[in-house]
């Protein structure tokens, strides 16, 4: 259905992407911010154009050296971060204002996104939640071939993404690419998630994978583990910073090490004994999050510990203590690059 | 003051002639301005051509020019003998100077900064993206101009337009150098007030009243549209 393969200069990096969307597929895109996710979204649906390498949607090269299809022609549903509606129209005007749309398909999509009780308000005075539903009906009643969502659930009230939700989960023929942040979205709305940092994509795969052997450090803390590029030499890997790392398995060369961060446990006093990787560092922050607490790390490494609320109040750990921080190497994850 | 003869002067005829021609001409004027600033608007907010800054200079010089340099400019391209003067009494046999078309011109060449400056601003205001939103949905250029942009900026086109129709109202110096102080055919209220204050100052006045009071009938309503009240 979709498949890119090219490059667009930006101001500080180049975007330099080689994606395939099939049709019914629907592809989730992480990325930190100012990662060219945004722009990947416009350059698909013709705002954008490629330096180099071509687009093509369907079977219609729309986008290469010498093509160049308008975003007129190119039957996209574009639905940008801040919604972009015609705040003078009213919700069903917005929804019913691309020519390709039909009434009967507007009526069932403002019954799908329950907006029957806003359709005659001005979209202008529209909550931010009622205005992301809008936005998306107004993008699929224009009955676009691929669907491009940024952000769509960011920010909402819990009815809206539920509506959202669902109306993604069961849609069926177009090839949706969407934009989050959130890990949990991801794993549920697309099979596939594609992570992109300073416009290349680190990583491709689904949540199990992600989960499993996170590629880069923006991987690793989207699913909550700690992660460290190292130099394996046998037994001991050294980090960028000089740190050396215990490992369980003789590695020769790069790797990239995830430490879970539940693997961590946390001492006052420096731990004696059992071959152990132990770190002193520097809590900078603390977290509760339900039966556990997060605590981020600063020292020889950057890293994240969770333990218990028991284990926390037992250490009586405080913002700024200096702690010993000890794992063993069989909970280290080292994966060869 | 001979606030008594005030009736009297405000029906006669010179008086009512110079009235209805200022609403001709400031109507007509703001009519034009309405036609052909909008697209100069349009261009000067979205083009990227290289000379834009020369351009919106030149398109601004009336709104800071002493009118009576404008209308010296007119005179020399609209004169008989003007390079376009020449070209319209030979082609259309139309002539400008010192007629009541001549007056319109006027008005029009110093009232169309006014709008321009207040539509090309809201031009400028609108995200683009609105409309590539639009576009993309695949609407024709046409229906995203009309249905999108224009009621964006329509507040501003109103506004725009009460402007530059005071504007033309008030206008004095391009228009007695180029079109002349005739009766009934060039002399507008100002240029009525001009002459009255000759002759008759308490005709002078009482024309200043109309005027007054015209002006004000027309930018009260629209006072909101480019001063926000609170």
């Amino acid at each position: 259905m979709l498949e890119l393969n090219g490059s667009l200069d930006l101001e500080h990096f180049t975007l330099k992407i080689k994606l395939e969307i099939d049709k019914n597929e629907t592809v989730s895109l992480l990325g930190p911010n100012g990662s060219g996710k945004s722009t990947l979204l416009r350059l698909i649906c013709g705002l954008e154009k490629l330096t180099t390498g071509s687009l093509r949607i369907n079977t219609n090269i729309v986008d290469s050296e010498n093509t160049f299809l308008h975003s007129r022609f190119r039957n996209v549903g574009w639905v940008p971060q801040n919604q972009m509606l015609f705040d003078h129209l009213t919700v069903k005007q917005n929804i019913e204002f691309s020519p390709n749309s039909s009434s009967e398909e507007v009526s069932e999509l403002i019954e799908l996104f329950d907006l029957e009780h806003v359709q005659d308000k001005k979209a202008g005075n529209c909550s931010g939640g009622e205005s992301q539903r809008v936005a998306i009906a107004r993008a699929i009643a224009s009955k676009p071939q691929i669907l491009l969502l940024d952000e769509p659930s960011t920010g909402l009230d819990e009815k809206s993404k539920q509506i959202i939700h669902r109306y993604l989960k069961t849609q069926k023929g177009v090839a949706t690419l969407l934009i989050t942040h959130d890990p949990l979205e991801a794993a549920s709305l697309s099979e596939r998630l594609i992570i992109l940092e300073k416009g290349v994509i680190t990583q491709s795969g689904t949540a199990d994978e992600l989960r499993n052997s996170p590629a880069t450090p923006y991987s690793a803390s989207l699913v909550g583990l700690n992660f460290v590029p190292a130099i394996a030499n046998g037994l001991v890997a050294e980090t960028s910073k000089g740190v050396e790392l215990i490992l369980s398995e003789s590695i020769q060369g790069p790797v990239n090490i995830v430490i879970p961060p539940k693997s961590i446990a946390l001492y006052k006093e420096k731990p004696i004994g059992s071959p152990r990787n132990v770190l002193m560092a520097k809590i900078l922050e603390i977290n509760h999050v339900g039966e556990n607490v997060r605590i981020n790390l600063d020292g020889q490494l950057d890293f994240m510990a969770e333990i218990t609320n028991n284990a926390f109040e037992v250490l009586n750990l405080h913002k700024g203590d200096e702690v010993w921080a000890a794992f063993k190497a069989t909970e280290l994850i080292a994966t060869p690059v | 003051m001979p606030w008594s003869g005030l009736s009297d002067l405000l029906g006669s005829d010179v008086i009512l002639d110079a009235f209805l021609l200022s609403l001709f001409v400031s109507f007509s004027a703001a009519l034009i301005v309405f036609v052909f600033g909008i697209p100069i608007a349009w261009f000067l907010a979205r083009s990227n051509f290289s000379f834009m800054k020369l351009l919106r200079a030149v398109v601004l010089l009336p709104m800071v020019l002493p009118p009576v340099v404008g209308g010296t400019a007119l005179l020399f391209a609209f004169g008989r003998q003007g390079f376009l003067g020449k070209w319209l009494n030979d082609w259309f046999g139309l002539t400008l100077p010192f007629t009541t078309a001549g007056s319109v011109v006027a008005a029009v060449f110093v009232s169309m900064p006014f709008f321009v400056v207040a539509v090309e601003s809201a031009f400028r205001s609108i995200n683009e993206d609105l409309e590539k939103t639009a576009e993309t949905l695949g609407a024709s250029s046409l229906k995203i101009f009309l249905k999108v942009t224009l009621p964006r900026i329509f507040p501003s086109i109103v506004a725009g337009l009460a402007l530059s129709w005071a504007r033309a109202l008030g206008e004095f110096g391009a228009t007695i150098t180029f079109a002349g102080n005739m009766p009934g055919e060039t002399q507008t209220l100002p240029l009525a007030i001009f002459l009255a204050l000759e002759t008759k100052p308490e005709a002078a006045l009482a024309l200043s009243l109309v005027m007054i009071v015209t002006s004000l009938s027309i930018l009260i309503p629209f006072r909101d549209q480019w001063l926000p009240s609170r």
